[in-house]
C-alpha cells in the first residue's frame, strides 16, 4: 500500500506544446532506503545519446555483499548477453520514448526479512518533470499512480523478491522530422 | 693385574728415561749427561737406601726408576739432584723418593713415577707406581701408588719388545750387597729444543711439562711412532688427544705434517686434568713457549673452551684458570695458522606468554664433532611441571637425555654443505611464540640459515627475517622444527597462473604482483586491457560500493569487482612482493585482493591488532574474523566459500573488530616436503580433535541444473544459537530462482534472518539441524554430502519431520538421496541416529531383513528387497537355535515385500516373550543376514 507522506507534492502534469516540444533530457533518483539496512540509489530516465540496451550512462550493479539482506537494482529489458541483469543506472534514448511516448524501468526488490519498511526517496537531479509524468506500479497492484519528485513513498515489502515497475510518460507528440520537431533531431540522434 | 707382554714393551717404550744403577764407583765414573746419546743413571743403594746426590741427571722430570735392594726393607727419604741443561727445560731439581716398604728376600722391583710437582728446587713425588717383574722375568703388575709388594722373590729380565728403545734391563742379586739396575735407553726426548721443529708449542704446567704441539717434515697428521710420543705420564695433567685414532688416543708429543700457516690452520686438542690431590678450587696454570716464527703473521692462539677465553700466543706466555674439583678435565684447542673454516654459531630464543627461553646454541668450531662433546655440547635439564617453556635441540641419541642447550658440531663449510639441527620447543602454554634467531654466520657469505616447521611444514628464510612465530595450543606439546645450515632457502614460486581470463560478467580481482612505478592506477594494471567497457567497483565499507576508473589508484591487497562487457586475458606488469604485505581491514566486510603471486592456504594469513599478533586459526577461534570467506564464481554468478586463495582474485572477508589488520609473507604460504617430514609429524599433537571441529556440505541439485549448498557441523566456538562468526545468513536470492538449501533458523529471525548458508554449533550437541529445500520447479532434487571430514563414528540420519519419515538412515554410508518436494519447500533434519521417532522408508538392500516393530507385540512385520522373482522363507529360530517357525511366503516379485510373524511356532502357539532370530531363505539358499526380532508380551 503506498502512503504518501503529508508532504507529497503532486504536481499535475502540464501538457504544453511549447515546451514538450524541446527534446528533454531527464534523470530520475530513487534512493532506496529500507529500515534498518543500507540504502541503494537508481538512476533512470532519458538521456540524449543514450540508447536503449547498454550505454555509456548505464551501470551495472555488482553483486551485493555476502550476507545481504535487501537488494535493489533496475532491470534492463534488453541486457547485454553474459552480464546479470542488475543495473543501478539505465537512461534510454530520447527518441524511443518520444516515439513511444513512455518508457517502463523494472526495479527489484530483493529482501531477506520480508516485512521491512521501505521508503523511496524520488527526484530529479537533471531535468525537468515538464513533459514527462513519473508513474510507480507497486507488486501486485494493477494501476500505475503517479508521482512528482520529490516525494518519499513508503510501502512495505512482504515477499522476498518484488518488482516495481516505473513509468515514464512523455506527454508530448512524437518528433516528426519531416515538420519542426525534425530541427532538434540532433539534440537526440 | 697383570699385563701383556707387548703392553709392558710399550710402556717401556714411551718411557723417556733411561736408568742405569751401578754401584757407587761406577756411579762416579760416568761421565756428564748429554741430551743425546746413551744415559746412565747411577743409582746407589746403601743397605736398602737409594742414594745420589750430586749427580748431574741430563733427564727430563717425568720419569723416574727406583731400584731396591734385595735385602731391603725399604726406601727412604731418597733424593737426587738433578742438573737438567736449560735446553731441556729445567734446572736443578731434587728428586724426593719417599720410602717404601718393599718386604724382605731378593726383591728386584723397577718402578716408574711422576713428579706431582716442581717448586723449580725439588720434585716432590706423590706416587710412585711401582712396574715389577716376576720370576720369569715377565712383568706382572704395576702398582699406582705408594705401596709396593711385600715379597717379590727372583730375579729380573727383560728383553726389548718391538717398538721398545729399552735395550736391556738387568737385574742384580741381592748377592752383589749393592744391587744394580742398568737400563740402557734411547737419546732423552725430552731435552727440547724448539728449533729442531718448523713451528712448535710447548706446553707445561707443574708436574707435567714439555708436552709438545710441533710440525715436523717427516711427520704426518696420523700417529708416527718415533715422533708422535704417547702420553704414559704416571700423573697425566696434559695430554694431546685423538680420539679418532684406535691407539695411542693421548700423546705427550703431537708431531703434524706441514702447513702454510698464512693460508689453513692446524689444531691440537689437548686436556689438562686437574691433579687428584690437593685442595680445590685451585688456581692452575698453563705456560707456554713457541717457536712460531714461520706463523708469525697467523694467529697462533690456545682457547679454553669452558672458560670462554682465547690466549694468543703471540703476546702470552701463560694462561691460569680455576679448577674447583679434583681430577676435573678442561678442554683446550691450540690453533695455529689462518683457520679454514672458522667457528659459526647462531642462537635461537624463545618467548611465549612472558616465558623466555634464550641462548639455545647451535653452530660449529674445530674441536667439536657431530656427536655429543661434553665441552662443546651441554645438556638441558627436563621442564618443570607446569607453566613451562623450553627449547632445546633434540637429541635422544646422546648421552645426557634429550635435551641440549648447546649443539656445536664439527666445521663443514655451509656455503656448500648443510646440515640440520633438531630443535623442539615444549611448553604448556597457549598463544603465540616467537623464535628469535641470532645468526653469527660473518665468515661465511652466502651461508644459509633455515627453518622447518614440521607441524605445518612452512620453510623460512632466517637470513632474510630471523624471527618466526607459531601458535602453542596450550596443552603439554612439543613444537618441532628443524634448523638447518646451508640448506636451500625457499625459491619464491613463480607467478601461477601469468594471467587470468576474466569473462562477461563480474568478476572478484586483486593484484597479484606490486606494479611498476607510476603504473599504479586501474588503467595501467586491469582497465586498459578491456577491449571493450568495463564496470569495476571497490567496496567501501559502511559507504557501499565506490565505482572506480582507470585513474583509480590502488593500494596493495585491494579487491575489485570488475565487470567487462567483452571478455578478455588479463596479465599484469610488476613484481612479487617479496616482503610482507599488510592488508588493512575495516570493520565487516572487506573485498580483498589476494597480493600473492601464487595459491595459498589461509593458515598462511597472519593478522595482527594493537600489538598482538595471530594466526588466521587464533583469528577465527577468538571471533577477529570470519571463518568463511567468499569468493564469487563467475559461471555460477554465486558466491562460494572459498578454500584457498588463488592469484589474480579478490575475496570478502569480514571482520567483527576495528583495527585488524592482515599480514601476507609468502613465505608463511610455502610448504614444503622436507625429506623425513611426515604427515604424522605435520599433524602431531596440533590439530583440534577432530570431533570438536567438522564440518560437512549438503548440496541439492534440481533437474533444470541448478544447485546450492549449505554447510553444517561443530567448530570449537560454536553455540546451538546464533554465532554471528560462524552462522552466515544467505545472500538474497538471484533474480533467477533456482533450487536452494538453507539452514532454517525461524528463531533467529531478529538476528539475520531466518535463512542461513551455514550452521555451527558446538560438538556432542543432540540439536539437530534443520534445512530448507526451496525446489525451484515440482521436479525432484537430489541431496549429496560428504564426509570427509567428519569424526570416524560420527553418524546422522536425514528425517523429513514433516512426514514424520527417515529418508536416509546412515549419513555414513550413503552419501545422497532423492527428495520429492512437490515444488514446495521441504524441510529436512539432520539428525543424530539415536533420535529414533519416523518411520523408515528406505528400501533395504537385497535380502536385508527389517523388522518393524521391534519389539513387538502381537506382530510383526519382516521386510526385505528382491532382486528378482522367486520362492522365499522366512525361518524364525529361538534363542539356542531351535526352528520356532516357517513363514512360507512362496513366489514373490522382484522389489520389496514382507511377511507378517506373529508370534507363533509351527504349531500355532504363542511362544513367550524373548529373543527370536529371522532368516530368509530365497530359492532354498539362505540370502543376506540374521535379524533380531525381541517379543514382549
Amino acid at each position: 500500500m503506498i502512503r504518501p507522506r503529508q508532504s507529497l507534492l503532486v504536481l499535475l502534469p502540464i501538457l504544453c506544446l511549447c515546451t514538450s516540444a524541446l527534446a528533454q533530457e531527464l534523470g530520475v533518483r530513487v534512493i532506496v532506503q529500507p529500515k534498518n539496512y543500507q540504502a541503494q540509489t537508481l538512476f533512470f530516465g532519458v538521456r540524449s545519446g543514450a540508447l536503449y540496451g547498454l550505454d555509456d550512462f548505464d551501470l551495472l550493479a555488482p553483486p551485493p555483499e555476502p550476507e545481504t539482506t535487501f537488494d535493489a537494482y533496475l532491470r534492463m529489458p534488453s541486457p547485454p548477453p553474459g552480464l546479470s541483469n542488475r543495473w543501478w543506472v539505465d537512461y534510454r534514448t530520447l527518441q524511443e520514448l518520444y516515439r513511444d511516448r513512455e518508457e517502463d524501468w523494472d526495479m527489484a526488490l530483493v529482501n531477506q526479512t520480508p516485512g521491512t519498511t521501505t521508503e523511496l526517496h524520488l527526484d530529479l537531479p537533471f531535468g525537468t518533470l515538464i513533459p514527462h509524468q513519473i508513474f510507480l506500479r507497486l507488486p501486485g497492484e494493477e494501476e500505475f499512480v503517479e508521482f512528482s519528485p520529490p516525494v518519499t513513498i513508503e510501502f512495505t515489502v512482504t515477499d522476498p523478491n518484488v518488482t516495481l515497475t516505473w513509468k515514464l510518460l512523455h506527454a508530448d507528440e512524437i518528433p516528426n522530422e519531416g515538420q519542426a520537431w525534425g530541427l532538434i533531431k540532433s539534440l537526440y540522434r | 693385574m697383570s699385563i701383556p707382554h707387548r703392553h709392558f714393551a710399550r710402556y717401556f717404550t714411551v718411557l723417556t728415561i733411561f736408568v742405569a744403577g751401578l754401584v757407587s764407583a761406577q756411579a762416579s765414573a760416568q761421565p756428564g749427561f748429554s741430551c743425546e746419546g746413551e744415559n746412565l743413571l747411577a743409582l746407589v743403594l746403601d743397605n736398602g737406601e737409594i742414594f745420589a746426590e750430586g749427580v748431574p741427571l741430563n733427564m727430563p722430570v717425568v720419569g723416574h726408576i727406583y731400584v731396591l735392594n734385595p735385602s731391603a726393607e725399604s726406601i727412604r727419604g731418597v733424593e737426587f739432584s738433578l742438573n737438567v741443561p736449560a735446553n731441556c727445560m729445567a734446572q736443578s731439581v731434587t728428586w724426593d723418593v719417599q720410602a717404601v716398604d718393599v718386604g724382605s728376600g731378593n726383591n728386584h722391583i723397577v718402578g716408574f713415577g711422576t713428579p706431582v710437582f716442581s717448586d723449580g728446587t725439588h720434585i716432590h713425588l706423590g706416587s710412585v707406581p711401582i712396574l715389577y717383574m716376576d720370576p720369569d722375568g715377565d712383568p706382572a703388575s704395576i702398582y699406582l701408588g705408594p705401596s709396593v709388594p711385600s715379597s717379590i722373590d727372583g730375579s729380573m729380565s727383560y728383553a726389548q719388545g718391538e717398538t721398545s728403545e729399552l735395550v736391556s734391563l738387568q737385574p742384580v742379586s741381592g748377592d752383589l750387597g749393592l744391587p744394580v739396575l742398568r737400563i740402557n735407553g734411547a737419546p732423552l726426548h725430552y731435552c727440547l729444543d724448539l728449533a729442531d721443529y718448523d713451528l712448535g708449542v710447548v706446553i707445561s704446567t707443574p708436574g707435567d711439562p714439555f708436552n709438545l704441539a710441533a710440525v715436523l717434515p717427516e711427520a704426518t697428521d696420523g700417529y708416527d711412532p718415533g715422533l708422535d710420543l704417547p702420553d704414559t705420564d704416571e700423573q697425566v695433567l696434559i695430554t694431546f688427544n685423538h680420539p679418532e685414532w684406535s691407539s695411542p688416543r693421548q700423546l705427550k708429543h703431537d708431531i703434524r705434517s706441514p702447513f702454510d700457516p698464512e693460508l689453513s690452520n692446524k689444531t691440537w686438542f689437548f686436556t689438562y686434568q686437574a691433579p687428584a690431590a690437593g685442595v680445590y678450587p685451585a688456581e692452575l696454570e698453563l705456560h707456554f713457549e713457541t717457536n712460531l716464527a714461520v706463523a708469525a703473521g697467523a694467529p697462533a692462539t690456545v682457547r679454553d673452551i669452558r672458560g670462554n677465553t682465547t690466549i694468543d700466543l703471540h703476546s702470552q706466555d701463560g694462561y691460569t684458570f680455576i679448577a674447583t674439583a679434583p681430577s676435573q678435565i678442561r678442554n683446550f684447542i691450540l690453533e695455529v695458522g689462518t683457520p679454514a673454516l672458522p667457528p659459526l654459531t647462531f642462537t635461537v630464543d624463545v618467548a611465549l606468554a612472558g616465558h623466555t627461553d634464550q641462548g639455545n646454541t647451535g653452530g660449529f668450531e674445530v674441536g667439536a664433532t657431530d656427536g655429543f662433546d661434553a665441552d662443546f655440547d651441554l645438556p638441558q635439564p627436563a621442564p618443570q611441571p607446569e607453566d613451562f617453556l623450553v627449547a632445546s635441540f633434540d637429541h635422544p641419541e646422546w648421552p645426557l637425555g634429550d635435551r641440549y642447550w648447546r649443539d656445536i658440531r664439527a666445521p663443514f663449510d655451509p656455503v656448500e654443505e648443510e646440515r640440520t639441527w633438531p630443535f623442539v620447543v615444549e611448553t604448556d602454554l597457549d598463544g603465540l611464540a616467537t623464535l628469535n634467531f641470532t645468526p653469527d654466520f660473518a665468515a661465511y657469505e652466502g651461508a644459509t640459515l633455515v627453518l622447518h616447521d614440521l607441524q605445518n611444514g612452512r620453510i623460512v628464510d632466517l637470513m632474510a627475517a630471523p624471527s618466526y612465530t607459531f601458535t602453542a595450543e596450550g596443552m603439554e606439546t612439543i613444537y618441532e622444527f628443524i634448523i638447518s645450515v646451508g640448506g636451500d632457502v625457499p625459491e619464491p614460486p613463480p607467478l601461477e597462473p601469468e594471467s587470468r581470463y576474466l569473462p562477461v560478467g563480474w568478476s572478484m580481482v586483486g593484484f597479484p604482483l606490486q606494479p611498476p612505478a607510476g603504473q599504479d592506477n586501474l588503467g595501467d594494471m586491469i582497465l586498459d586491457q578491456s577491449p571493450d567497457r568495463a564496470f569495476m567497483f571497490r567496496h567501501a565499507g559502511n559507504a557501499g560500493y565506490e565505482q572506480v576508473g582507470t585513474g583509480t589508484g590502488t593500494s596493495v591487497g585491494d579487491g575489485f569487482w570488475i565487470a567487462p562487457v567483452t571478455g578478455y586475458s588479463w596479465s599484469m606488469a610488476g613484481t612479487p612482493r617479496l616482503g610482507s604485505s599488510t592488508v588493512d581491514l575495516g570493520y565487516g566486510w572487506n573485498l580483498v585482493g589476494y597480493p600473492l603471486w601464487f595459491t595459498g592456504h589461509f593458515s598462511g594469513i597472519q593478522g595482527s591488532r594493537y600489538g598482538s599478533t595471530y594466526t588466521w586459526d587464533e583469528m577465527v577461534d577468538q571471533g577477529l574474523i570470519s571463518h568463511v570467506v567468499w569468493s564469487y564464481d563467475p559461471d555460477s554468478g554465486s558466491y562460494l566459500n572459498a578454500q584457498e586463495l588463488e592469484p589474480w582474485h579478490g575475496y570478502w572477508i569480514r571482520t567483527a573488530v576495528y583495527g585488524l589488520n592482515l599480514e601476507f609473507s609468502w613465505q608463511n604460504f610455502t610448504r614444503g616436503g622436507r625429506e623425513g617430514t611426515t604427515a604424522a609429524q605435520l599433524a602431531a599433537g596440533r590439530l583440534v580433535p577432530p570431533e570438536l571441529r567438522w564440518k560437512t556440505e549438503l548440496q541439492v541439485s534440481g533437474t533444470d541444473g541448478g544447485a546450492d549448498a549449505v554447510t553444517v557441523g561443530v567448530h570449537p566456538t560454536g553455540t546451538p544459537g546464533f554465532d554471528p562468526l560462524l552462522d552466515l545468513p544467505r545472500a538474497p536470492a538471484g533474480p533467477d530462482r533456482q533450487v536452494r538449501i538453507s539452514a532454517h533458523r525461524p528463531e533467529w529471525e531478529d538476528f539475520a534472518g531466518t535463512a542461513y548458508a551455514t550452521d555451527f554449533t558446538r560438538a556432542g550437541g543432540k540439536d539437530p539441524w534443520n534445512l530448507l529445500v526451496e525446489p525451484a520447479g515440482d521436479g525432484p532434487v537430489t541431496l549429496t554430502w560428504e564426509r570427509q571430514d567428519w569424526p570416524a563414528d560420527l553418524d546422522f540420519q536425514l528425517y523429513l519431520p514433516e512426514q514424520n519419515r527417515v529418508v536416509v538412515r546412515s549419513m555414513a554410508q550413503q552419501n545422497s538421496v532423492v527428495l520429492e518436494p512437490a515444488g514446495q519447500p521441504l524441510l529436512v533434519r539432520v539428525r543424530t541416529p539415536d533420535l529414533m521417532s519416523g518411520t523408515e522408508e528406505m528400501p533395504p538392500t537385497d535380502f536385508a531383513l527389517r523388522v518393524r516393530p521391534n519389539p513387538f507385540n502381537p506382530s510383526a512385520e519382516i521386510a526385505f528387497n528382491l532382486p528378482q522373482a522367486g520362492d522365499v522363507e522366512v525361518r524364525i529360530y529361538s534363542l539356542r537355535g531351535e526352528l520356532v517357525d516357517v513363514i512360507a511366503a512362496g513366489s514373490l516379485a522382484a522389489g520389496r515385500n514382507h511377511v507378517t510373524w506373529h508370534g507363533r511356532d509351527r504349531n500355532g502357539r504363542d511362544v513367550p516373550s524373548g529373543t527370536y532370530f529371522a532368516r530368509l531363505l530365497f530359492g532354498g539358499e539362505v540370502r543376506g543376514s540374521v535379524q533380531k526380532l525381541m517379543l514382549v508380551r
